[in-house]
């Protein structure tokens, strides 16, 4: 069946950008912030350098995907020259999102520079001033960009819930799973870039041993949050379904179009479910056993290593597709 | 808020009227004066009961689903190829030998409780406190369509000319030169009447009085002043297995009706 | 010379407009001079005007409205055009019109369509490769004339001016008048149809009946309304005023409507009740209607209507025999007997007949689904006479006679003796009554070629490869030479019979040109209304009618008038009233329409008496076997002693002077025949027809075709829908938008039978070729029937119709690139033969027999 849709790639593109720039900035700041003595400083410092650097990228791009996309640039300062107090008064999540953007594209590149190597940068005292400012800065800038990215994440949520009419949108369950698969594939791009940076796997062997105290920031550390926050996404959307299904109204039969004989329940099914989460998990999760039940030392193939990211990167896409496009194509019932 | 003091209702007011300030600012660049100072003017009114509800009632008895309103309300505004401002819905069901269609006309219902006001980032859609009538300001839209989405009827879309949000504007270039509609004045059945809700002496006033007249998608809670004598609330996405109810319009692309 | 390119100058400041936010300058606008804005708030009840202005959408400013009439289908309502820089972006109904109370449909709005299509035809263009080949020149209007001339020239030098043959489509109103001035000034008499297509068999069977043609529906006094196969909340011949009307006695005076179709028409749906019915059983049905109601009584007794009818060879029997007769007539069928027919429930029928009796007046009505069959004629005749019988004719409320504007109008001077080749009326002989010829049959004809063939072929407003049956055998007699040695084709459009021209004239559409109106007023009280342009002609196009005046000059033909605009208004001037009251020309053009308010609706046209005075004439006589006083000089007889030795019925086109009836011992003016020489009673009883050895009273007729049918043969029918003129508005984008599929309807038992599901795709054959199309299972249609509408599949007709561009189309127009549908359907006409009704040679469109695949 051919539908006509009013937000398409481009917007579900910008969701997942967004999704993923919010979820490596919350990833960078927590670990800044879980790291106050500084002890895994270089392990820590290339996660969270990473993060920082990944974070406001996507948004950014997507931002201007979606500027792009309306057609006529300029028009998009609408959105703030109708006034700022005017989104208290208009809490439309759309109006409070664009702040977000903004403040988000703002702080969160204010704290990437923060992770420069002034010193290397600038020779002599100057960049030994900045270096050292950007590192007193880094901390609080954490404690701003946390929430900031928090918010990110859950406001693309919030966007699609905030419409009644919109059934699959309209569920108090969505915010989390954006959260969590915009956490999720935030990590899952900074593993990546550090796979990309550090091609040789032997390279950070030898680290990752259960006794090392390079522990926390391990590979060993990175996959198992994401094999947890793959278990979690797998919870939320159980829930999401659920609740959905328990609601006999439009929420139910929009939801029909995820379950089996549903117009999207093969991308759902195979692209979201199947692609982005169990063979990740399963593969990560069957490395991960072989260390913690074992004891083996934890290495991996490199295609797996590399892989399994990408899947949950697409699975992510997918799942912003799916609910995007699945919002769109039920809608309220009843004449 | 004379009679309706409850803090709610209040508040909606409030923020109404300071979107529509806004609004208003944002448009009196070109518009001047008149836009200015007409869009201000009633806020200060009383509660929403004595001002002016323009509106629409349908009267299906009346409906012969000859689309002349579809076309008209096409010419009036010449709104493009794919898109529409209104559309009537054909509703066949039944079995053989008792089959039966029946037709449903929409357009926007310009809801007290508008969604899309609600979700607009920039103030672009906004109700004319003068008479209730919910109005896109193409000057301030930025074509993000949240407002689309947000109205449970589907009534909006992404004109490909303008790339602006559009809907029924209830022709409110015509209404103002003391005509009717243009989907109205065309309307083979006599099936649409327009007027002012809220004005006792109103021909739609007395009519809704006098007749049982409901509106659609209730539930959403948007309050629309699209009223329907006759309305058939069979839906083909609820039907019972083995019920027979097929819903067609003639929007592009669409067959589901949202 | 306003050009397509202009248009879309317009189009592009409309564009910047858009922009720069219309709905602020179009509020500006309007609201420094609100008028509804005066009474915010002070609860004074607003009243706002129905019509006849119109406002810019984007500037606030008023448009230019202008009077004229629609065209996109027959019904020909009043219009206003309102216009902004000269282009024409608004059509309004004419709120001043007593037929159609200020309506249009959605056809008429989308009449803008028409004139902006982007593969309209502008200029004479001249065959380049062989014919069909789609290779066309563009030629001056001086080349295309000078070659018509000169070729009409030859034959009337060489005496056969009847080999000039004109075959038009819808030509009504004055066009028709001047064309056919023309026609005859040239002296020929081979003038085609389209009428067998459409609704003859309904008329003639009228004229065998009360003598004229068309009826018109009382409704704005009816108590209710029968309806055998009338679509009539989605077509009708007079569509805007009628349905209006009948939806409003529903409404507001609770009348009941029972329509009789094999289909959920609209207007079935709308129906108190549905009663669906095997195709081509109505006559079965409304025979026992009349069973019911001379069995129990339940005809008219008050003022016997009876009195007007001939129920007996004997035009004098009493009303007494004459109801014993009518009783003997319907006594064998019976309700029990219809149902087995008809498949409708015998108590049904009875309850529906008692209805139709005893609430009166009441009205019943038929159009095409009771006409285009088999035994058409037989059907429409016994709804006459079931409306005779109970006293429904020409009376308030019930099925009136036709009333119209009566337009006098410039003839030309000298009108030479006509000549025409028998091409007309089909094979000699098969059909009895062709008064409207038989027109599906032209082609078969000038492919026999006995009755000669013509030498140019000239066409206009018509179709005919598409509009009759058998577009195959339609297109090959086109394509040849050695049948149609030089054709012509007189359209705006490129249509799929334009395709196959030798030489096309670009026609102006309805919008961009002159002509008086007379359409049939639904209040019984004649509307006078003219259509004048609303736009200049795009690129080179020309009025037909005005290039029939330039013809008639190239050709030393005297027509009395330079122009269509000078013959409307020397109309304007010859007819009295419109010069007299309407204040002419002047008066109609700023108006419209015109219409007096003084007259009252005429009912009872029959029982106005005649005085002895007016019969003293020398020239009238009295014909004994009739009873009818007729004017043996006006009916172009010789002599007195002639026509009374022939006789009224006897004498060739004798009706042309008839004056009167004798009822009783009292002269009326009855009902005058038009047609044909029946008397001036209302004819149950018909001596032409037995004198052709058929029924002379309304007589069971079963369709041969549909005895014994094998259950996947199933019986084809066509139909209209709302917002579709045939095939000719398939080019509008705001229609074509609306519908531009017709999956053919199957009703879910049938469909199960054939193991066809919703969706299938199916292929469905008659005797004569087969198409291919997709089912849609619905209960709104009658088992063993399947429904194709006749509007879609075109294979020419441009971009927005076929997706196909026509020869010079132009690509800079704003919605092209938003035809967003991909399929455009099927044209039903491949698998219907061209084949008549035995009587009036009316075509058979829903008698069809088609097999039912699936492939
Ligand atoms: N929208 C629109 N309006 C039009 C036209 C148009 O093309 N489109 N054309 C105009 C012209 S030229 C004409 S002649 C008129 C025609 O006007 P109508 O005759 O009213 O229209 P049709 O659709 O030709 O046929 C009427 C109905 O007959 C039904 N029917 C078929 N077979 C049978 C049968 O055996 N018994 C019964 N009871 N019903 C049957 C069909 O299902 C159909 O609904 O409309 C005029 N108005
Ligand atoms: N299967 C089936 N076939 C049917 C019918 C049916 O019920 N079923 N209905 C029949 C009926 S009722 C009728 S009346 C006929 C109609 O048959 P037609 O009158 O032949 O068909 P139309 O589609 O009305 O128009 C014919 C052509 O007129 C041209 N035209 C349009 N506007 C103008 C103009 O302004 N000037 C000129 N010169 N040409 C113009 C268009 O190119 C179009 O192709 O069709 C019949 N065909
Ligand atoms: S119908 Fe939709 S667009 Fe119109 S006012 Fe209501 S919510 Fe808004
Ligand atoms: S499309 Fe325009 S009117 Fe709609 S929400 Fe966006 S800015 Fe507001
Ligand atoms: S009121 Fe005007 S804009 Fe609204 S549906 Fe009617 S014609 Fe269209
Ligand atoms: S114009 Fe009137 S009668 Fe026709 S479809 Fe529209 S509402 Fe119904
Ligand atoms: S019924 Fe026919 S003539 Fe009348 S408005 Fe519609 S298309 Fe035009
Ligand atoms: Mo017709």
């Amino acid at each position: 069946m051919e539908h006509h849709l009013m937000w398409n790639w481009p917007m579900i593109v910008y969701l997942f950008l967004a999704g993923l720039g919010a979820g490596a900035l919350a990833v960078s700041g927590i670990v800044v912030l879980w790291d106050p003595a500084g002890e895994f400083r270089h392990r820590a410092a290339l996660v969270a350098r990473l993060g920082a650097f990944i974070g406001p990228l996507p948004v950014i791009i997507g931002t201007i995907l979606l500027i792009y996309e309306l057609g006529r640039p300029f028009r998009a300062l609408n959105l703030f020259t109708s006034n700022f107090w005017f989104m208290f008064f208009n809490p439309s999540p759309m109006n409070w999102g664009s702040w977000f953007i903004l403040f988000f594209c703002v702080f969160a590149t204010v704290y990437a520079l923060t992770f420069l190597p002034w010193k290397a940068l600038l020779r002599g005292e100057r960049g030994e001033r900045l270096e050292a400012r950007a590192e007193r800065m880094r901390s609080p800038m954490a404690v701003i960009c946390v929430p900031l990215a928090i918010a990110m994440a859950i406001y693309t949520a919030i966007l699609l819930a905030a419409i009644p009419a919109r059934p699959l949108w309209h569920t108090p369950v969505l915010w989390l799973l954006f959260t969590v698969s915009a956490i999720s594939t935030g990590l899952s791009a900074i593993i990546l870039v550090q796979r990309f940076m550090f091609r040789k796997p032997g390279a950070v062997r030898g680290a990752i041993r259960r006794e090392d105290p390079a522990f926390r920031v391990s590979e060993y550390y990175l996959v198992s949050m994401k094999v947890l926050l793959i278990i979690a996404e797998l919870v939320v959307i159980g829930l999401f379904i659920m609740f959905a299904h328990m609601t006999i109204n439009s929420a139910n039969f929009a939801v029909q179009v995820l379950l089996p004989g549903g117009e999207l329940a093969t991308t759902f099914w195979l692209g979201v479910i199947l692609v982005g989460l169990l063979m990740p998990a399963f593969i990560e999760g069957f490395y991960l056993l072989r260390t913690a039940v074992l004891g083996h030392e934890f290495e991996w193939p490199y295609v797996i290593n590399v892989s399994a990211p990408i899947a949950i990167l697409f699975g992510g896409l997918m799942l912003r597709y799916v609910i995007v496009v699945g919002g769109q194509i039920t809608g309220p019932i009843g004449i | 808020m004379s009679d309706k003091s409850d803090s709610a209702v209040s508040r909606r007011k409030f923020l109404k009227t300071v979107g529509q300030g806004t609004a208003a600012v944002a448009t009196a660049g070109i518009a001047g004066g008149a836009m200015h100072a007409a869009a201000n003017k009633p806020a200060a009114d009383s509660g929403k009961k004595n001002t002016v509800q323009y509106g629409m009632l349908i009267d299906l008895r009346r409906c012969i689903g000859c689309q002349a309103c579809t076309v008209a309300c096409k010419a009036e505004a010449d709104v493009p190829m794919g898109v529409a401002r209104s559309w009537v819905e054909y509703v066949e069901k039944g079995r053989y030998p008792n089959a039966g269609r029946s037709f449903l006309p929409r357009l926007c219902n310009h809801c007290s409780e508008p969604h899309c006001v609600r979700v607009c980032p920039t103030g672009a859609t906004y109700e004319r406190p003068q008479d209730g009538l919910i109005v896109i300001d193409q000057g301030v839209c930025i074509g993000c369509l949240y407002c689309a989405h947000a109205c449970p009827y589907g009534v909006r879309f992404l004109n490909p000319v303008t790339r602006f949000a559009d809907k029924c504007d209830m022709c409110i270039h015509r209404i103002y030169k003391g005509l009717v509609p243009s989907c109205v004045n065309t309307c083979q059945g006599r099936a649409r009447i327009f007027g002012d809700v809220n004005d006792p002496n109103s021909e739609i006033h007395k009519l809704i009085a006098k007749n049982p007249v409901s509106v659609t998608r209730e539930t959403y809670g948007t309050q629309p002043n699209v009223y329907y004598i006759g309305l058939d609330t069979t839906d083909e996405n609820t039907k019972k297995p083995g019920q027979y109810v097929r819903v067609t319009t003639n929007k592009a692309n669409s067959p589901k009706r949202t | 010379m306003v050009d397509r390119r202009n248009f879309l100058r317009l189009g592009a400041t409309v564009a910047a407009a858009t922009a720069a936010s219309p709905l602020r300058t179009a509020l500006a606008a309007a609201e420094t001079q609100s008028k509804a804005g005066a009474g915010t708030g002070s609860g004074a009840s607003k009243f706002f005007d129905q019509g006849g202005k119109d406002y810019s959408y984007l500037r606030g400013t008023e448009k230019e409205a202008t009077p004229s009439a629609c065209w996109q289908c027959v019904s020909r309502c009043p219009i206003i055009g309102f216009t902004e820089d000269g282009v024409l972006n608004k059509i309004e109904g004419h709120p001043n019109s007593i037929r159609s109370l200020g309506k249009i449909c959605a056809k008429s709005q989308a009449g803008i369509n028409q004139l902006y299509d982007p593969d309209r035809i502008l200029y004479p263009m001249r065959r380049a490769g062989d014919r069909g080949e789609g290779k066309w020149k563009r030629i001056s209007w001086d080349e295309a004339l000078a070659e018509l001339t000169e070729r009409l020239k030859r034959l009337r030098d060489a005496g056969e001016p009847e080999k000039f043959m004109f075959h038009y489509g819808r030509m009504k109103g004055g066009t028709s008048k001047l064309v056919h001035n023309f026609l005859a000034a040239y002296g020929t008499g081979t003038i085609g149809n389209h009428t067998s297509l459409c609704e003859g068999g309904k008329w003639t069977a009228q004229e065998l009946t009360w003598g004229g043609h068309y009826d018109n529906w009382d409704f704005d006094n009816t108590q209710f309304v029968l309806n055998f196969g009338s679509n009539i909340f989605e077509a009708h011949t007079n569509h805007i005023s009628t349905a209006q009307r009948l939806i409003r006695a529903m409404v507001d005076r609770s009348v009941r409507l029972v329509t009789f179709d094999v289909r959920l028409s609209n207007t079935a749906a709308k129906s108190t009740q549905w009663v669906p019915i095997r195709p081509g059983t109505d006559l079965a049905v409304v025979l026992a209607m009349c069973n019911v109601i001379m069995r129990e009584g339940l005809y008219e007794a008050g003022v016997p209507f009876l009195e007007f009818c001939k129920i007996t060879a004997d035009y004098r029997a009493s009303v007494d025999d004459k109801i014993e007769a009518l009783k003997q007539h319907v006594k064998e069928y019976k309700p029990e007997w219809a149902s087995e027919i008809s498949g409708v429930p015998a108590w049904q029928i009875v309850e529906i007949a008692r209805e139709f009796a005893t609430r009166r007046p009441a009205c019943v009505i038929s159009y095409r689904g009771a006409v285009a069959h088999y035994n058409g004629n037989e059907t429409e005749r016994a709804i006459q006479m079931l409306a005779a019988i109970t006293g429904n004719i020409d009376n308030p409320g019930g099925r009136c006679k036709a009333v119209g504007a009566s337009w006098n109008y410039p003839k030309p001077k000298k009108i030479p003796k006509t000549k025409k080749l028998d091409l007309m009326d089909g094979v000699a002989g098969q059909i009895a009554f062709p008064t409207h010829h038989v027109s599906h049959q032209v082609f078969e004809r000038i492919k026999d070629g006995s009755a000669g063939r013509p030498d140019v072929y000239l066409w206009y407003c018509y179709t005919p490869v598409y509009a009759n049956g058998d577009c195959k055998a339609n297109e090959e007699i086109l394509k040849d030479e050695s049948l149609l040695p030089f054709t012509v084709c007189v359209n705006p459009f490129y249509d799929e019979s334009a395709a196959l021209a030798d030489m096309i004239l670009p026609d102006t559409t309805y919008l961009e040109r002159w002509d008086w109106e007379d359409m049939v007023s639904p209040s019984q009280i004649p509307e006078y209304y003219i259509r004048q342009p609303l736009a200049l002609p795009m690129g080179e196009t020309r009025n037909f009618a005005d290039v029939c005046c330039d013809l008639a000059k190239m050709l030393g033909l005297k027509i009395g008038v330079k122009s269509m605009e000078d013959f409307v208004k020397k109309s304007c001037k010859k007819t009295k009233i419109v010069k007299k009251k309407a204040r002419g020309f002047r008066g109609m053009k700023k108006k419209g329409v015109w219409y007096n308010k003084r007259d009252k609706p005429q009912y009872f046209s029959y029982r106005q008496s005649v005085k002895a005075k007016e019969l003293n004439k020398a020239t009238i006589i009295f014909d004994e076997a009739t009873g009818v006083y007729w004017d043996w000089k006006t009916a172009g007889v010789g002599s007195r002693e002639a026509a009374e030795a022939q006789g009224y019925t006897r004498t060739k086109k004798a009706y042309r002077g008839y004056v009167a009836q004798q009822f009783g011992d009292l002269v009326y003016v009855g009902f005058p025949p038009d047609k044909l020489n029946k008397s001036g009673y209302f004819e149950i009883y018909s001596s032409l027809m037995e004198e052709r050895g058929l029924p002379p009273m309304p007589t069971y007729m079963a369709i041969p075709e549909h005895a014994d049918l094998a259950p996947d043969q199933l019986v084809l029918t066509t139909y209209k829908v709302n917002v579709h003129t045939h095939s000719r508005t398939m080019n509008c984008s705001w229609l074509a938008e609306l519908y531009h599929d017709n999956p053919a309807w199957i009703n879910p038992g049938t469909a199960e039978a054939l193991a066809i599901r919703e969706g299938d795709t199916v292929k469905v054959s008659s005797a004569i070729g087969e198409i291919e199309t997709e089912v849609q299972v619905t209960p709104g249609v009658v088992p063993g029937v399947i429904a194709i509408s006749h509007h879609c599949g075109h294979w020419q007709y441009g971009r927005i119709a076929s997706g196909k561009r026509a020869p010079e189309g132009v690509d800079d127009i704003p919605d092209r690139d938003r035809r967003w549908w991909h399929r455009n359907g099927v044209h039903p006409n491949w698998v219907i033969p061209n084949s008549p009704d035995p009587i009036n040679g009316q075509q058979r469109w829903m008698d069809t027999v088609v097999r039912v695949t699936k492939i």
